[in-house]
């Protein structure tokens, strides 16, 4: 849905005071004023920096390439959801339990109609394609559920954002504990990790990465030129105006949970497609990491100010680091230190520039 | 004939176990209670009871078993095992356990059981500091497996040698490996004890057996198999001379696996897990796993069963049992998973 004619294209780093003044930034303007564009640099002196550090080149290999795009997917597509949640102003803390419990249910539904229990034990999936296919849209489903109950409670209770999600994690890690017995659920096909997870196209790009870019640029569109971005980012500039100007702010902000919530159906499918079997002692810091890729991605976390692209490079941002710490021989205990010390300077630094700018 | 005191001390003991069992019955957690192996009306102390045919003992000893977590293939073997020893010496076996690994779900059971005033208790401690007093408490006789307490109060303790454990594990691995190359070691976190000795006894042995290997430091993932597919992944692309992954726990045997396949290694580089659930035998038959140190949770719930039997018979003094019994262990590959010797450890989701 392209916006009308007399409002221009939104620049993907939104400042108040461009739009009154109609002032079209050029492209240069835009991107050395954009915090993703220096995190983008950030990134790519952290890659090049471990890859002179590291032995044999071995960061900068192909290899290593793939396998770190493989790794970023999940929460990349976690972070490009976050990215328009924050935009508006809301906070979702309860992803992580969302992915665990729609994990669960897609294993549990993909085990059980795939083939008889006893088939099933042995290895054997007679109904292979229609399992993977229930069990997909039973995660997903199960995500976009979960994301409706927090938007439900978050616009219909009036309580903050921040509260709600707080609680529907505790409940959505419970159910998840509940549903699987406090274990793994065994038996799912590892067809979905052979023939999808572990897949690259064309020998080249991992699947699920290619499934996450594609996603996040269709995101990149919507937030930038369409109706829903724009209504987005003004709700999380002003609530009050938004709401003024004739936006209903709580479907909207409804709609922006759900979707959330269905990325973390999707995100539980891709880590299911990756070991092909659930982690219910898992995901205790998916959502802080969600939160943080945006936040370094520029994204501010009250709202009115929003990057996708950001979004993209701050998921890597994380990952590059821990991996770069394990190539170099780093010991285990100084990589934490390590990666929240840079993760504060990137911040800070870009906090300053932003100051300097105003 | 029967006289009043004798009406009064069963129908108090009927009544109590009653509403022990209502108590367990409303309690929010799904707590799997196995059928006794007779009714609850006869959990009278023991010398009401009818004097069972058992072999080795003369009264029908009431034993309470409270495992550490239930619906898991390690403990419903554990309960494969009691269940058998109690079968053997003619016990009234009741289990209980809770639905997570959880002290303030099993507390609960444990002070429900010891109302019940069995006659010994054997115990999955959940907590190893804060069960020492119910267990100095309990007035019984009270073998713990599995976990361990802080301080030796107990009859004994019946659990893995873990240190022994990675040693078998470093056999297989570097024999898998032949004895070159290097391999990574991914643990828990850092102070969980029995994961611990699990990566020391595999260092040292590993280092004492297979010296040619190099043996990265340590990794630890947690419960989360993204951060250990993650850690492998990035080891893969340092370490082109990478040929084994140890592996101390489900989740990181998980991870690696993943990042293995990933990288089209399955295969090359070999991998050691823990425990031996019908899906990782699944798993080992597949080539995902190249070995599996498989502990002795049969073993553990029958000599605890028994052991409390011999106590109670005061055939065996409990003052002179060594503080800890090791049972012993295999490690299951796909050339020995069929033979019987193997075949016997292998964990079960159900007793035949």
């Amino acid at each position: 849905m392209a916006a009308p004619q007399s409002v221009p294209a939104l620049p993907s780093h939104v400042e108040a005071v461009d739009v009154a003044n109609r002032r079209e930034l050029s492209l240069s303007q835009r991107l050395l004023g954009s915090t993703a564009f220096w995190m983008g640099v950030i990134l790519v002196v952290l890659v090049l920096g471990f890859g002179i550090a590291s032995p044999d080149w071995a960061m900068l290999q192909f290899s290593n390439f793939q396998s770190m795009a493989l790794s970023v997917s999940m929460i990349m597509l976690l972070a490009v959801g976050m990215t328009f949640v924050l935009g508006a102003g809301e906070l979702d803390l309860s992803i992580g339990a969302n992915v665990m419990v729609s994990s669960v249910v897609a294993a549990k539904v993909m085990a059980a109609v795939s083939g008889s229990a006893a088939e099933v034990q042995a290895g054997i999936y007679p109904n292979l394609a229609v399992g993977v296919a229930v069990g997909v849209l039973a995660g997903i489903g199960t995500g976009a559920l979960f994301g409706l109950v927090n938007g439900v409670l978050a616009t219909r209770l009036r309580i903050s954002s921040f509260i709600v999600t707080l609680g529907t994690t505790g409940i959505g890690t419970g159910l998840a504990f509940v549903l699987s017995g406090g274990v793994n659920v065994p038996f799912v096909p590892r067809d979905i990790q052979t023939g999808f997870g572990a897949l690259q196209l064309g020998g080249v790009v991992p699947l699920p990465t290619v499934l996450v870019v594609g996603i996040s640029l269709c995101l990149w569109y919507v937030l930038v030129s369409t109706r829903f971005g724009l209504h987005t980012l003004a709700i999380g500039s002003s609530r009050e105006a938004a709401g003024r100007a004739g936006i209903n702010v709580p479907r909207h902000v409804l709609s922006l949970f759900v979707l959330m919530g269905a990325f973390a159906g999707l995100a539980g499918i891709l880590d299911l497609s990756r070991f092909a079997t659930t982690n219910v002692g898992g995901y205790q810091t998916t959502a802080m990491g969600a939160i943080a890729a945006v936040v370094i991605g520029g994204t501010s976390l009250f709202g009115g100010r929003a990057s996708v692209g950001g979004s993209m490079v701050g998921a890597l941002i994380p990952l590059v680091l821990a991996t770069g710490l394990v190539i170099i021989d780093v010991d285990s205990f100084y990589q934490l230190i390590v990666v929240g010390v840079i993760l504060v300077i990137a911040v800070y630094l870009d906090q300053r520039r932003r100051e300097r700018l105003e | 004939m029967v006289s009043s005191p004798h009406i009064a001390r069963v129908t108090r003991s009927f009544v109590t176990v009653t509403l022990a069992l209502g108590l367990a019955a409303c309690s929010s957690q799904a707590a799997t209670q196995a059928p006794a192996t007779q009714a609850p009306a006869s959990q009278a102390p023991a010398s009401q009871a009818p004097v069972s045919q058992a072999p080795a003992s003369q009264k029908s000893y009431n034993i309470a078993f409270i495992a550490g977590q239930v619906g898991i293939p390690f403990y419903t073997t554990m309960q494969c095992g009691a269940q058998d020893a109690a079968k053997k010496y003619g016990v009234n076996l009741t289990w209980q356990g809770p639905s997570q690994w959880d002290l303030s779900l099993q507390m609960p059971m444990i002070n429900a059981a010891l109302q019940r005033h069995p006659d010994a208790l054997a115990l999955a401690p959940t907590d190893p500091v804060a069960l020492v007093k119910t267990v100095q408490d309990a007035g019984i006789p009270v073998v713990t497996v599995d976990g361990n307490l802080s301080q030796p109060v107990d009859i004994q303790n019946i659990r893995t040698d873990n240190k022994a454990a990675g040693g078998l594990a470093a056999d297989a691995l570097g024999a898998a490996i032949a004895g070159t190359g290097s391999v990574l070691v991914l643990a828990l976190s850092p102070g969980v004890s029995a994961n611990q000795d699990r990566v020391d006894g595999f260092v040292t042995e590993m280092k004492a057996k297979y010296p040619n290997v190099t043996v990265l430091p340590t990794q630890y993932a947690g419960t989360d198999q993204r951060k250990a597919a993650d850690i492998t992944a990035a080891t893969i692309q340092s370490k082109p001379d990478l040929k084994g992954i140890y592996t101390t726990n489900g989740d990181t045997a998980v991870g690696a696996s993943g990042a293995v396949i990933a990288a089209s290694k399955q295969g090359k580089i070999k991998i050691v897990a823990y425990d031996a659930n019908p899906q990782q035998v699944r798993d080992l038959k597949a080539g995902i796993y190249d070995g599996l140190v498989v502990q002795a949770p049969y073993l553990e719930g029958y000599d605890a069963v028994e052991l409390l039997v011999q106590v109670l018979d005061k055939s065996v003094d409990p003052t002179t049992l060594p503080d800890v019994k090791y049972p012993p262990m295999v490690v299951a590959t796909r050339d020995n998973l069929d033979t019987p010797d193997v075949q016997k450890y292998l964990y079960v989701d159900s007793c035949s």
